[in-house]
């Protein structure tokens, strides 16, 4: 396994079993990889899958097949997590979309951020309280919110709990789901600066979820679009806007508006008309690093 | 005089554990017929409790401390519950902001709507009023109506239920409709098709609508005007060629310079510091001026009133006044004084 | 599949059903014959004390008393299982018919208590949600927490105290008077008492429960678009909320099934009601072995089967049941 790929996936598919004998394919053979050290995009809109695979990434779910390597580890492979379960709890750190709901309402903030070093059984350098403040003060926040509940912060303020929650704990990889989808644009702008200052202090793999294009452009190096469960298209940022290949992917760019009346209104934006054959194509290579699903017809 | 809705000098006040919030404070606006007015904040600036307040959709513990409300030209302020129920849905609807919410879980989409239509025309007979449920699904972009009608809020995706929160506003075709964040919580995709179908019922049903946003790319694509929100107060109004152009409040500034849009090519994004003032006890003078690089000494001890740009562009700020120093302003390339 | 499943789920509860059951035997078997007394009261009356040791010892024998209480328990199970569960020693009939006289008494008292008491629950919920924060409402919560405070037994005689001792307007006991047995008016004027003893301690602690959840679906936020279309306050609690909170009040009606009966078990005691309540209390106080077990194993399975009851409704409007949600919009489903 070579080593600069912190995070690889292969073939993952995990299906939601509903009432009866129906069920949902949520991932279908999804494969990709992220490169150690790299902020890497994942876009696509609600039930495209994405949050289920930031879930079987952190072994939330057990995927019905498939391999996930994170450092050359299957973590997919129960033995093989259960052998190194402390490393893999602690190395890989998860944000939650809404951290109204995912910090628990009856502690304070000092507990929250320190709770994971006491699991893992951790001795801090000073103190818990000092440790605490440090990573608050890496988000963003400072030792005023030591002594705060969740409940009495706003939404921005506890994004920056959980990431200073997550911080703690000095991980390798950084899952976040949709982490600024519940701000304002302008705490957006805030946290995606944020999350690039850090990422480059701290050099850990960050894997960031969105729903749409916008921030990712600025944040992210390499990105994947995905639409109902399968990977479309993966490329280099700046390569992925300059030539977007997949129909999908253009829609999704075409669907930001334009903060500009003159130009926006009226501007006709594309829908996208699922395509079955070329959904259910295979991921090939365009260009150099750059992926894209296409149908049969262009073998 | 064209206006169907105008607002003078609201406030309204909350009492709370921890003391008095005042999340709107002193509004005045008007709305034309067939008009749409974009309001635009961060979250917690007041825009969305300023349409609730009109509707009189607050929590009991609100009221409503100063203003008047007028109506084609009628003051609504001081009415009571069962006056407004004759006026909600007929006179003003409203639109929510997250349509899986706001539907009855318990009851078919069609008993939903049917009895939007029915409580404002009680003669109506059954197969009239079945007949338009199906006109209303048909309006909103649902097909097959006759067999959706039976399906209950669950059955739907976030985008058709959104729809249908809209037949049901438009059952007893309202004059002024409240769009508060409707787009929000839906995908990207999806906010496109809602807005378009918004823009054209709009036209096509001459409705005065309220969109409430925090998102400027929407405002430039849904709106004829703009009012900026901060902190209760609208701090700059005006064309939405104005607002978007010729912004003349610091905070629009600043709203307009965090836009991923206009940062191309640059590492940092630029951001607005701070955070909305808490509105328990708003700060002497005006609410952004620790927020404003601009702020001058004035603005710490007095409000400013609204300074008048153009006829219809309105901003409040002490960077109007005659003698205050001059300062441009361009987008995504941060501030230039002079 | 959707069938098989419903099966496998009833199969399930009948397997726990059987063996609560098999315990709740064991249990109240060995601790009655563990408890003091003397059994041979009960079917000998007075005479027992005039009985000598040998007189004694042939009448245990010929109860079968004298086993360990393993064997007697072996006995016991045999014949009940072939359907014979022994004679009362009190009434020296088989216990089937002792309860079987008794039993449409306490069905008349629990069954229309119960009706009383969720019906008047729901009114009272509602009509507290309607007044809420008022003064009414105020007052009611205030007086509803009292009522639902006393003790049964010590309202039970304090109803009697003043309504049949000082005013002398209703009888203090019985399901009927002595000699007419059974005309309706007479069966309600002995009903009156103990079916306010019932209703008035419950009726508070399930108001309080349609008003509290009343109150949490009124702050939901479909209230608000009902509102914002012009929609009546009475509509909207009427059809809206209530609609919200039903189906929860349903399950929990099954659940208090238990709760209700002992409620009934105690009042009728007080009132010498010739319920299975009474004979319960009797059986236990007189050693009436045979007795006391049918009548536990019998209020046991209404206890168990309300249980079971009341989660069968809890599944049945799951959420999770609802899972067509997905369908339109993936259509990747496949069956």
């Amino acid at each position: 396994m070579a080593v600069e790929n912190m995070l690889e996936i292969s073939h993952l598919t995990y299906v939601f079993p509903l009432s009866g004998n129906l069920f949902i394919k949520a991932l279908d053979d999804v494969s990709f990889s992220v490169r150690r050290g790299e902020i890497f995009g994942l876009v696509g809109e609600s039930g495209s899958g994405k949050s289920t695979l930031a879930r079987l990434i952190m072994n939330v779910y057990q995927p019905c097949s498939g391999r996930i390597f994170y450092k050359g580890i299957d973590t997919a492979d129960p033995r093989a997590f259960r052998q190194n379960k402390g490393m893999l709890q602690t190395s890989r750190q998860f944000i939650f979309q809404d951290s109204g709901t995912s910090l628990n309402q009856r502690m304070k903030v000092e507990d929250i951020v320190t709770e994971p070093l006491r699991i893992a059984g951790r001795k801090p350098d000073v103190s818990y309280r000092r440790t605490a403040s440090e990573a608050l003060g890496q988000a963003g926040l400072n030792e005023w919110y030591l002594d705060r509940y969740p409940a009495n912060l706003s939404g921005g303020e506890r994004q920056r709990v959980a990431i200073a929650r997550a911080l703690v704990m000095e991980p390798e990889l950084i899952v976040a789901d949709e982490p600024i989808a519940s701000l304002d644009a302008s705490m957006q702008a805030q946290m995606v600066n944020l999350f690039h200052r850090l990422q480059e202090e701290r050099e850990f793999t960050f894997l960031f979820i969105a729903h749409d294009l916008a921030m990712v452009k600025f944040l992210c190096s390499r990105v994947g679009v995905m639409y109902r469960g399968r990977l479309v298209e993966v490329a280099e940022t700046k390569e992925l806007f300059k030539n977007p290949l997949h129909a999908y992917t253009r829609v999704l760019m075409a669907s930001i508006p334009i903060p500009d009346p003159r130009k926006e209104r009226g501007r006709k934006i594309p829908v996208y008309e699922p395509d079955s054959e070329e959904l259910a194509g295979e991921l090939l290579e365009a260009a150099p690093g750059h992926l894209v699903r296409t149908g049969r017809q262009d073998q | 005089m064209g206006n169907i809705l105008e607002v003078k000098n609201l406030s309204v006040s909350i009492d709370t554990e921890e003391g008095i919030v005042e999340p709107v404070r002193d509004v005045s606006f008007s709305l034309a017929e067939g008009e749409v007015l974009a309001i635009v904040g961060e979250s917690g600036c007041g825009k969305s409790m300023l349409c609730k307040s009109i509707m009189k959709l607050l929590p009991p513990s609100a009221r409503l401390v100063a203003g008047e409300i007028l109506v084609e030209g009628k003051d609504i302020a001081g009415l009571g519950e069962r006056a407004m129920e004759k006026l909600r849905g007929k006179v003003f609807s409203m639109v929510f902001q997250d349509p899986g919410r706001v539907l009855n879980p318990t009851m078919s989409i069609g008993s939903q709507i049917a009895e939007a239509v029915r409580i404002h025309a009680p003669a109506l007979s059954e197969e009239a009023v079945s007949e338009r449920v199906l006109e209303l699904l048909n309006l909103v972009g649902i097909e097959q109506g006759r067999e959706r009608q039976r399906l209950y809020p669950h059955n739907f995706s976030g985008g058709m239920k959104q729809r249908c929160v809209m037949a049901i506003a438009l059952a007893s075709d309202p004059r002024v409709l409240f769009a508060d964040e409707p787009t929000t919580s839906l995908d990207v995709t999806i906010q496109a098709q809602i807005l378009d179908l918004l823009s054209s019922l709009q036209k096509k049903l001459r409705m005065a609508t309220v969109f409430v946003t925090h998102d400027f790319g929407v405002v430039a694509r849904v709106a004829d005007r703009a009012a900026v929100m901060y902190a209760g107060k609208i701090v700059e109004i005006g064309t939405a060629e104005e607002i978007f152009y010729d912004p003349r409040h610091p905070y629009t500034w600043g709203l307009l310079q965090s836009l991923p849009f206009f940062a191309r090519g640059k590492r940092e994004l630029p951001v607005m510091p701070g955070s909305p003032p808490s509105l328990i006890n708003p700060p002497k003078g005006d609410a952004f001026a620790c927020r404003n690089p601009y702020a001058l000494a004035i603005d710490y001890e007095e409000a400013p009133p609204f300074f008048k740009v153009t006829d219809t562009h309105f901003a409040a700020t002490w960077l109007l006044a005659p003698g205050a120093p001059k300062i441009s302003f361009r987008k995504g390339g941060g501030f230039c004084g002079s | 599949m959707k069938k098989n499943k419903m099966i496998c789920s009833i199969g399930q509860k009948t397997l726990v059903f059987c063996a609560s059951i098999f315990l709740l035997s064991i249990f109240v078997f060995f601790v009655a014959r563990l408890a003091p007394g003397d059994p041979l009261e009960a079917y000998y009356g007075d005479r027992v004390e005039r009985m000598s040791v040998q007189e004694r010892m042939r009448a245990e024998m010929r109860l079968g008393l004298h086993d360990p209480i393993a064997v007697q328990y072996g006995r016991w199970l045999e014949n009940a299982a072939a359907g014979d569960f022994g004679i009362s020693y009190k009434y020296k009939m088989p216990v089937e018919e002792v309860i079987e006289s008794r039993v449409q008494n306490t069905l008349l008292l629990g069954g229309l208590g119960f009706l009383l008491i969720f019906g008047g629950a729901l009114l009272l919920g509602i009509f507290c949600t309607w007044q809420e924060g008022k003064w009414l409402d105020r007052l009611i919560c205030q007086v509803g927490t009292i009522t639902c405070a006393i003790p049964e037994f010590w309202l039970a005689l304090v109803l009697i105290l003043v309504f049949s001792v000082e005013l002398r307007l209703l009888p203090s006991s019985g399901a009927y008077d002595v000699g007419g047995s059974g005309s309706i008016g007479d069966r309600a004027v002995h009903l009156v008492l103990p079916m306010t003893a019932v209703v008035v301690n419950h009726l508070w602690y399930y108001a309080y429960m349609i008003r509290n959840k009343m109150l949490e679906e009124v702050r939901e936020e479909y209230i608000l678009l009902a509102k914002a279309k012009g929609l009546g306050r009475e509509r909207i609690l009427l059809v809206h909320a209530l609609r919200n909170v039903l189906p929860s009040y349903l399950s929990l009606m099954a659940i208090s099934v238990p709760h209700i009966l002992g409620g009934t078990y105690v009042v009728e005691a007080v009132f010498s009601y010739p319920g299975i309540g009474t004979l319960f209390y009797e059986s236990a106080r007189f050693q009436d072995y045979n007795l006391l077990m049918l009548i536990c194993l019998l209020s046991g399975a209404v206890v168990i089967l309300s249980n079971l009851l009341a989660q069968g409704i809890n599944e049945a409007i799951d959420p999770r049941m609802r899972s067509t949600a997905f369908v339109e919009k993936n259509q990747e489903v496949k069956s």
